[in-house]
C-alpha cells in the first residue's frame, strides 16, 4: 500500500460512525542484531479536518509560539491510534478502529512530550 | 545514525515530499510517495521511497493526478513509480542521501532521454561554468 | 572590495521587487502623483522582504536547502503545487514585461521601435543562462543597476522644497482631494512587488549556486540588511524625483520615458545616458532573475537536478523550462501587449502565492533539524509574523480593490 492510499483515508469507529481522517503516520526505525534496519509503524494521527501538523508535533520548543500555539489549538481534538487499534482495507473504503474514539489518547498528549 | 538519533520519525513531517541527494549533492528526485507492507504479524512497514511523475500522480489525485500520470506515461512510457529501498537510505534530514549507484539506478528517463536527444547537441552543453 | 562584491546578490534580487520595468513606472506614477506618501509602504516592503530574506539565505547557508524545496517539504505536493502555479504566474508576466522593457529601453536609445528588438533580446538572455557565470553575472548586473541612484543625484541636484518633500514622507494618507482607495491600491501594488515571491527563490538558489556554507552567515547578513535596502533605496529615489519634479508640474506619468524626465531636466544628455543605461541593467537583470527563478521553482518542485553550477547535460529539464519560459515571455511581449500592465495583473495571483511561499520559510527558519544554534530570534520571529499578517491583509485586499479602483486609475 502506498502512504497516498493511507492519508487523508477516513477513519470510522467500531460502530461505523465517521470520527475524522489519517493526517500524519509515526514509524520506529528498528534494528534486531545482525539484520538490516527497518521502519516499522507505531500508529496513526487522526484528525477531524486536512489540516497538516507541519512538523509541530515533533518537538515542543518549535517556534515561533503563535504559530505553535495554533497548530496546536487545531489539533486539540485529534487522537493518535497505536497500530493495533486501526485496520486498514486492502481496498478503498475507511480505516476501522477497533477501539471507541474516546479511549485513544490525544495527540496533545502524545506528540508533544514536555 | 541514519535517522540522526530520533526515536520516532513522523512520516509525512520527516520523509515525504523531501529532496533526494546522491553523495555528491547532485538531485535524484523527490521522496514523492511511500511504498508500505503488511508484516506477517499485522503491522506496516515502510519499504521503499517511490519517485517520478507516476508517484507524484497518485499523491495528487483527482484530475491534476491524472492528467501528470498520463504525462509521464507519454513520456517515458512507464507505468511503474520509481523506488528506492529504504535500507539503501544513508541519511534522513533536510535532504534524503543515498549512494551514487542507488541514485544512477533511479534516476529520471525523461531527463536522459532530453539529455542526449536536445540539450548534449547545442554547442557549450557539457562545460560548467563555475 | 571582496567583501562588497559579496552584497550583489542581494542587490540584483532586490532589484526585481524595486526597481523592475513595472515597479520603474510605478514608482514614477506614484511620486508624481502622491509625491512622497508612500514611503512606508516601500519601508515596510524592505524589512519584510530583509527579514525573510536572510531567513532563506541562512537556512541555505546551514543546511543546503533553496526555498521551493521547503514549500514542497512544508507544505505538502498539492499545495505546493497550488502555489507553484501562482508563483509562475507571477514569474512569467515579469519576465514577459522585463523582455519588453528592456525592449523599451534600447527603443527610447536607438527610436527604432521596440517590437523589433524583442526576440533579439530573448535570445540574448538565453546566452547568459546558458553560457555566463552565475556570478559574473550577479555581479555585472548588481553593479550597474546601482546606476539607477542617478536619481538620487537628480534630487540633490534640483535643491528641490525639503520641506515639502519631508512633509509627505511622514504621511501615511492621501495628498488633500486623492480617493483614499486608489491610494490603497497603489500601496498594495507597490507592498506586493516588494515581497514577489521569485525575490526569495532567485536570492536562495543564489546561494546554493555559490556554494554557501556556515562560513559564509555573515555574507548572508549583509546581502539582506544592506543589498535589498539598497534596492528599496533606488525605487525610493525614482519616486522622489518625479515627486521634486513631476508632481509641482502636475504630470501623469504613464511610461519609461516619462520617469527619466527629471534626471534629464536636472543632469541634462549625461544624466538621460546614465539613467538609461541603469534602466538597461536593472530590466536584464530582472528579466534574469525571473527567468531563472522560474526554473528554479520548477526544478525544486519536482526534485530535478538544477543550476548554472552544473554543466547544461548535466541539468537538462532545468535548462529546458527556463528556454522555454524565455521563450513564452518573448511570444507574450512580441503580440504587442504593454508591459507595464502585464506586471499590474501579476498582483492577482499574489494572493496564493504569497502567503505559500512566506509560511514555510518561517517555519522552517525555526526548525533545529535544519537551522541547530541558528534558528530565528525572537526579532526575527516577530518580523516575520508581522509581516505574514500585513501579506494577507494585502493579499486579501488586492483584488477587490483593483476591482473598485479600475487599477489605479
Amino acid at each position: 500500500m502506498r502512504a497516498s492510499e493511507v492519508l487523508d483515508r477516513p477513519v470510522v469507529d467500531p460502530e461505523g460512525r465517521r470520527v475524522g481522517r489519517i493526517v500524519e503516520v509515526r514509524a520506529t526505525p528498528e534494528q534486531s542484531p545482525g539484520t538490516q534496519v527497518i521502519m516499522v509503524v507505531d500508529g496513526f494521527v487522526i484528525a477531524r479536518g486536512h489540516l497538516r501538523l507541519l512538523d509541530y508535533q515533533r518537538y515542543h520548543e518549535h517556534g515561533p509560539a503563535l504559530l505553535r500555539w495554533l497548530v496546536k489549538r487545531l489539533h486539540r481534538w485529534s487522537r493518535f491510534a497505536p497500530h493495533d487499534t486501526l485496520t486498514l482495507p486492502d481496498g478503498p473504503g475507511p480505516a476501522r478502529l477497533g477501539v471507541a474514539w474516546t479511549e485513544l489518547p490525544y495527540l496533545l498528549d502524545v506528540a508533544w512530550p514536555d | 545514525m541514519w535517522w540522526q538519533g530520533q526515536r520516532t520519525v513522523d512520516l509525512v513531517s520527516e520523509l515525504l515530499d523531501r529532496q533526494i541527494e546522491d553523495d555528491d549533492g547532485r538531485g535524484v528526485g523527490k521522496v514523492d510517495d511511500l511504498e508500505l507492507v503488511r508484516r506477517a504479524d499485522g503491522r506496516w512497514e515502510v519499504t521503499e521511497l517511490l519517485l517520478g511523475g507516476r508517484a507524484l500522480a497518485g499523491r495528487l489525485g483527482g484530475r491534476v493526478g491524472r492528467l501528470v500520470g498520463w504525462l509521464t506515461r507519454r513520456l517515458h512510457g512507464s507505468d511503474q513509480p520509481r523506488g528506492i529501498p529504504l535500507s539503501r537510505v544513508t541519511a534522513i534530514g533536510p535532504a534524503v542521501r543515498v549512494p551514487a549507484e542507488v541514485a544512477d539506478a533511479v534516476r529520471s528517463p525523461s531527463e536522459r532521454w532530453l539529455r542526449e536527444r536536445v540539450i548534449s547537441r547545442v554547442p557549450g552543453a557539457g562545460r560548467a561554468r563555475e | 572590495m571582496k567583501k562588497w562584491l559579496g552584497l550583489t546578490l542581494g542587490v540584483l534580487s532586490a532589484v526585481g521587487g524595486f526597481v523592475d520595468i513595472g515597479d520603474i513606472v510605478e514608482n514614477g506614477l506614484v511620486g508624481a502623483r502622491y509625491g512622497m506618501s508612500l514611503t512606508w509602504v516601500i519601508v515596510l516592503g524592505v524589512i519584510g522582504i530583509a527579514t525573510y530574506a536572510h531567513m532563506s539565505g541562512r537556512i541555505v547557508a546551514v543546511s543546503g536547502r533553496p526555498v521551493y524545496d521547503l514549500v514542497r517539504e512544508r507544505l505538502g505536493a498539492k499545495a505546493a503545487l497550488a502555489n507553484l502555479v501562482g508563483s509562475l504566474l507571477i514569474t512569467l508576466l515579469t519576465l514577459a514585461a522585463e523582455i519588453g522593457g528592456v525592449a523599451l529601453v534600447i527603443e527610447l536609445a536607438t527610436g527604432v521601435d521596440h517590437l523589433v528588438w524583442v526576440l533579439l533580446v530573448g535570445v540574448g538572455l538565453w546566452l547568459v543562462v546558458w553560457r555566463v557565470r552565475f556570478q559574473t553575472m550577479e555581479q555585472t548586473l548588481g553593479f550597474a543597476g546601482l546606476a539607477v541612484a542617478v536619481f538620487v543625484v537628480a534630487v540633490f541636484c534640483l535643491d528641490p522644497d525639503w520641506g515639502t518633500l519631508g512633509s509627505q514622507v511622514v504621511r501615511v494618507t492621501p495628498p488633500e482631494g486623492e480617493p483614499l482607495p486608489t491610494y490603497l491600491y497603489h500601496a498594495i501594488a507597490l507592498f506586493g512587488s516588494a515581497m514577489t515571491p521569485y525575490e526569495v527563490f532567485f536570492f536562495s538558489s543564489g546561494g546554493v549556486e555559490e556554494k554557501w556554507s556556515r562560513a559564509d552567515l555573515a555574507v548572508v547578513k549583509m546581502n539582506s540588511f544592506v543589498g535589498f535596502p539598497l534596492g528599496g533605496l533606488l525605487g525610493l529615489g525614482i519616486a522622489a524625483a518625479t515627486a521634486a519634479v513631476l508632481l509641482p508640474a502636475g504630470v501623469q506619468v504613464d511610461n519609461i520615458s516619462q520617469v527619466l524626465l527629471p534626471v534629464a531636466l536636472s543632469l541634462g544628455g549625461v544624466g538621460l545616458v546614465i539613467g538609461l543605461f541603469g534602466f538597461a541593467a536593472t530590466t536584464v537583470g530582472a528579466a534574469l532573475e525571473t527567468g531563472l527563478s522560474a526554473g528554479y521553482a520548477v526544478a525544486q518542485f519536482f526534485g530535478w537536478e538544477w543550476g548554472k553550477r552544473v554543466r547544461p547535460a548535466g541539468a537538462a529539464r532545468f535548462h529546458l523550462a527556463v528556454a522555454l519560459s524565455l521563450l513564452a515571455g518573448a511570444l507574450v511581449v512580441q503580440t504587442g501587449v504593454d508591459p507595464v500592465a502585464l506586471t499590474e495583473y501579476s498582483l492577482v495571483f499574489s494572493a496564493v502565492a504569497l502567503p505559500l511561499t512566506y509560511l514555510p520559510v518561517l517555519i522552517v527558519a525555526n526548525d533545529t533539524d535544519y537551522l541547530g544554534e541558528h534558528v530565528n530570534g525572537r526579532i526575527s520571529n516577530t518580523l516575520g509574523l508581522l509581516t505574514l499578517v500585513v501579506v494577507v491583509l494585502a493579499a486579501a485586499a488586492a483584488i477587490p480593490l483593483m476591482i473598485a479602483t479600475g487599477a489605479g486609475a
